[in-house]
C-alpha cells in the first residue's frame, strides 16, 4: 500500500521535485553540525555584513578569496587576488549528529589567515551559512512538529464531534467557530504575548508549537467532523456492522482509512501555514530567541541596516528564500500526494 | 415444522425531532429453514426496516424504539448485547444491500475486504486469499481478476455478485436480500435473481427477499408477506397471492405493474380511501 503510493507519488514531476526539495533541505539541516564551519553565536565584529566569497579551484584544491574592508562603519568590502585553501576536517569539540554518532570533526572549515564565510555574515559577523542551517532545523522542524499534534487534536475532534453527534457535536463546533472568528495571526499574537517572554529558547520553541497547534486543528475537525458523519451513514459501514464488525473495527478498517488521504493532504498543506507563522513570530521578536535562531529571526536581523540590506538582498533574503522554497515544495506535494492517493484516478 | 426466525409482535417507532414515527405496527411472522420468503411493499411499508430489525441495525434507542421478540436459535435477538449480536451478524444472517456500488469501502480492494469478512469469523479457514477468490467464481466472477480490484472497476451487476459473495464468506444460514436488483437493469436483475435460486439450492439458504417486483416473487419466493403502513396485510403462498390476491391493497399493488403494449392510460395508483 504504502509502496505503490509513493511509487505513484514519485510518478509525478510535482512528487519528484517536492521529494527532491525536501529530502534535501531536511538532510542538510539534519546534518548541520558536521555541515556548519561555525558556531551559530560565534562573532567576527570586525566582519559584519561580509558578503559570500568567491570559490577557485587549482592545484587540486578549493580556494576562497579574501576581502579588504573599507573603514570600519562601512560595510564595503572589496575582493583582493589571494586565495586561501579551505580545510577539509576539522578537529573541534566532541558533539552528535542525528543525537546519536559522536564526531569530534566539522566537514570543511577556514584558514587561520582568513575566516571562511560560504554565504556571507549577518550585522554581528556570525557565519551565515551555519546559521542558516541551524535556523533551518528550527524552521523545518516546527512545521513538523506542529503538525503532528495539530492532527491529533483535530483528528480527534472531529471524529468525536462527528460520530456522537448531538450535544457534543453542539459544543465542538461552536468552539471551532469561536476559534476560526478570531483572524489567526492577531489569536496568535495574543497568545504569545499572555504567556510571557522570559523563556529559555528551547522552552520558546515548545510554547510556539503549542500555540500553533492550538489556533489551527479547527479547519481540520471541521472536516474530519463533516466526513465522518458522512461515513457514519454510509452503505459500506452499515454492511460492515451487517457483518458482525465491532464499533472499533469499523472506526479503525472504514473510517481511517476513508480520512487518511484527506488527513495526509492537510497536514502536507498545514506545514508551510506554520512554517510561516513562526518566520511572523520570529521576525517580530516574539518567537525564536536568541541565541538559537531561525529563519524569520535571521531575516529580522537581515533587514536591521536598511541600506545594506537593499545593496545586499540578494543574499541576505537567503533565509526568505529557503522559507519560499519549502512552502512551494510543501505544496507541490500536498497536490501530488492527494492525486496519488485517490484510487478513482489510477483505472 | 419449527421457524428458523421467528417475529413476534414486533413494534418499532422512530424519534426525529421529537415526533415519533410509527413504522412497523405489531407484526408477526415466521421464516423456515431453507425457504425463500418475499417481503412486498411499497416504499415507505416498513419492510425495510423489519429485515434491518432481525439483525438490529437500527439505530440505538431513545432514537429508534424497538418492542416484540425475535427469536433465532432460541435467542431474543432483540436482547442480545453488541458481542452476542456480533456473532450472528454476518455468521448467522448476512444482509445484501439495495446499492451495491456503495456498499464497498471505496479505499480497499474487493479481495481485501472480503478476505475481512472471513477471517472476522472464520478463525479455521488457512489460506484465506484462496477461499476468497473461490467464493468470487462460486458467484460467477473472474475471482484472480476481481480479487485485486477496486469497487468502482467492477460494473453494477459484478458489484452485487461480489457483495453477494462477501455476504455467503461467513457461511450464513439466512441471507436478506434488501431490494437486491433494484439498482441493477434487467437483464442483470435475472441473472442476479437465478444466481440467488442457485445458491439457495447448493448452499442450503434461507433467503428473505425484500422487493416490489411481483415478477421475481412469482418466480423465486414460496411464500409472500404483503406490507403496508407497517402492517402485514396478507401472507401466503407466492403463487396463489401473485395470481389472486385477496385483499384489496395486494390487489392495487399488483395492478400498479405498468405492462409494455398499455398505452393511452394513466398509470395505476394506490387509492388508500378504498380500504
Amino acid at each position: 500500500m504504502l509502496k505503490t503510493l509513493f511509487r505513484r507519488l514519485l510518478a509525478t514531476w510535482q512528487g519528484k521535485l517536492s521529494v527532491l526539495i525536501l529530502t534535501t533541505l531536511y538532510g542538510v539541516t539534519s546534518l548541520a553540525p558536521l555541515l556548519a564551519p561555525y558556531d551559530i553565536s560565534q562573532q567576527h565584529l570586525q566582519f559584519s555584513f561580509h558578503p559570500p566569497m568567491t570559490l577557485k579551484w587549482f592545484q587540486n584544491a578549493l580556494y576562497y578569496r579574501t576581502y579588504v574592508r573599507a573603514k570600519l562603519p562601512s560595510v564595503q568590502y572589496t575582493p583582493t587576488q589571494t586565495y586561501v585553501p579551505i580545510q577539509w576536517w576539522v578537529p573541534c569539540k566532541t558533539y552528535h549528529v542525528l543525537g546519536c554518532i559522536p564526531c569530534s570533526h566539522k566537514l570543511f572549515g577556514g584558514d587561520e589567515r582568513y575566516p571562511f564565510f560560504l554565504l556571507g555574515t549577518d550585522n554581528l559577523g556570525r557565519d551565515f551559512f551555519s546559521r542558516l542551517l541551524f535556523g533551518g532545523r528550527i524552521s523545518l522542524s516546527i512545521g513538523l512538529v506542529g503538525v503532528l499534534i495539530t492532527l491529533w487534536i483535530g483528528c480527534f475532534a472531529g471524529c468525536i464531534a462527528g460520530f456522537l453527534g448531538g450535544w457534543c457535536d453542539f459544543l465542538t463546533m461552536r468552539c471551532v467557530e469561536f476559534l476560526m472568528a478570531i483572524p489567526s495571526l492577531y489569536l496568535l499574537l495574543a497568545l504569545r504575548a499572555s504567556i510571557g517572554m522570559h523563556f529559555s529558547s528551547s522552552m520558546a520553541y515548545f510554547m510556539i508549537v503549542t500555540i500553533l497547534a492550538c489556533i489551527g486543528w479547527t479547519k481540520i475537525a471541521r472536516v474530519v467532523r463533516g466526513m465522518v458523519a458522512g461515513l457514519k451513514t454510509a452503505a459500506f459501514v452499515q454492511a460492515a456492522q451487517a457483518m458482525g464488525q465491532s464499533t472499533l473495527q469499523i472506526f479503525l478498517k472504514h473510517f481511517i482509512p476513508n480520512l487518511a488521504s484527506y488527513l495526509l493532504t492537510a497536514a502536507t498543506l498545514c506545514i508551510p501555514s506554520y512554517i510561516l507563522y513562526e518566520a511572523a513570530l520570529s521576525f517580530l521578536g516574539i518567537g525564536i530567541q536568541e541565541p538559537s535562531t531561525s529563519w524569520g529571526l535571521m531575516l529580522k536581523y537581515s533587514q536591521e541596516d536598511l541600506k545594506v540590506f537593499t545593496l545586499n538582498l540578494w543574499w541576505l533574503l537567503l533565509p526568505g528564500i529557503g522559507i519560499s522554497l519549502t512552502i512551494i515544495a510543501f505544496n507541490l506535494l500536498g497536490d501530488a500526494l492527494r492525486d496519488s492517493m485517490d484510487p478513482k484516478l489510477h483505472t | 415444522m419449527e421457524p428458523l426466525i421467528a417475529v413476534k409482535d414486533l413494534d418499532i417507532a422512530f424519534l426525529q425531532q421529537g415526533v415519533r414515527t410509527h413504522v412497523v405496527k405489531d407484526i408477526s411472522f415466521d421464516i423456515f429453514p431453507q425457504e425463500v420468503l418475499a417481503i412486498v411493499g411499497e416504499s415507505g411499508s416498513g419492510k425495510s426496516v423489519t429485515a434491518l430489525s432481525i439483525m438490529r441495525l437500527l439505530p440505538p434507542p431513545p432514537y429508534c424504539t424497538i418492542m416484540g421478540t425475535i427469536t433465532y436459535e432460541q435467542l431474543n435477538v432483540l436482547k442480545l448485547t453488541e458481542k452476542q449480536l456480533r456473532k450472528i451478524r454476518g455468521a448467522g444472517v448476512a444482509y445484501v444491500f439495495q446499492e451495491p456500488s456503495t456498499s464497498f469501502n471505496p479505499v480497499f480492494t474487493i479481495g481485501y475486504q472480503i478476505a475481512e469478512a472471513i477471517r472476522l469469523h472464520l478463525a479455521d479457514v488457512e489460506d484465506v486469499k484462496a477461499y476468497a477468490i473461490q467464493l468470487l467464481c462460486k458467484v460467477g466472477l473472474d475471482g484472480q481478476h476481481c480479487y485485486g480490484a477496486y469497487p468502482h472497476e467492477l460494473s453494477g451487476g459484478m458489484q452485487q455478485r461480489a457483495m453477494i459473495a462477501m455476504a455467503l464468506a461467513c457461511r450464513p444460514r439466512v441471507l436478506i436480500a434488501d431490494e437486491p436488483t433494484t439498482a441493477l437493469d434487467a437483464t442483470i436483475q435475472k441473472q442476479i435473481i437465478e444466481l440467488l435460486k442457485h445458491l439457495q439450492r447448493t448452499e442450503k439458504l434461507t433467503i428473505v427477499l425484500i422487493t416490489h417486483n411481483f415478477g421475481i416473487v412469482r418466480h423465486f419466493a414460496q411464500r409472500v408477506i404483503v406490507m403496508s403502513r407497517g402492517k402485514i396485510v396478507e401472507q401466503g403462498l407466492s403463487e396463489q397471492i401473485v395470481m389472486h390476491p385477496q385483499h384489496p391493497y395486494t390487489q392495487a399493488l399488483i395492478a400498479c405493474i405498468p405492462t409494455l403494449g398499455q398505452r393511452k392510460e394513466r398509470l395505476k395508483t394506490i387509492d388508500y380511501s378504498a380500504f
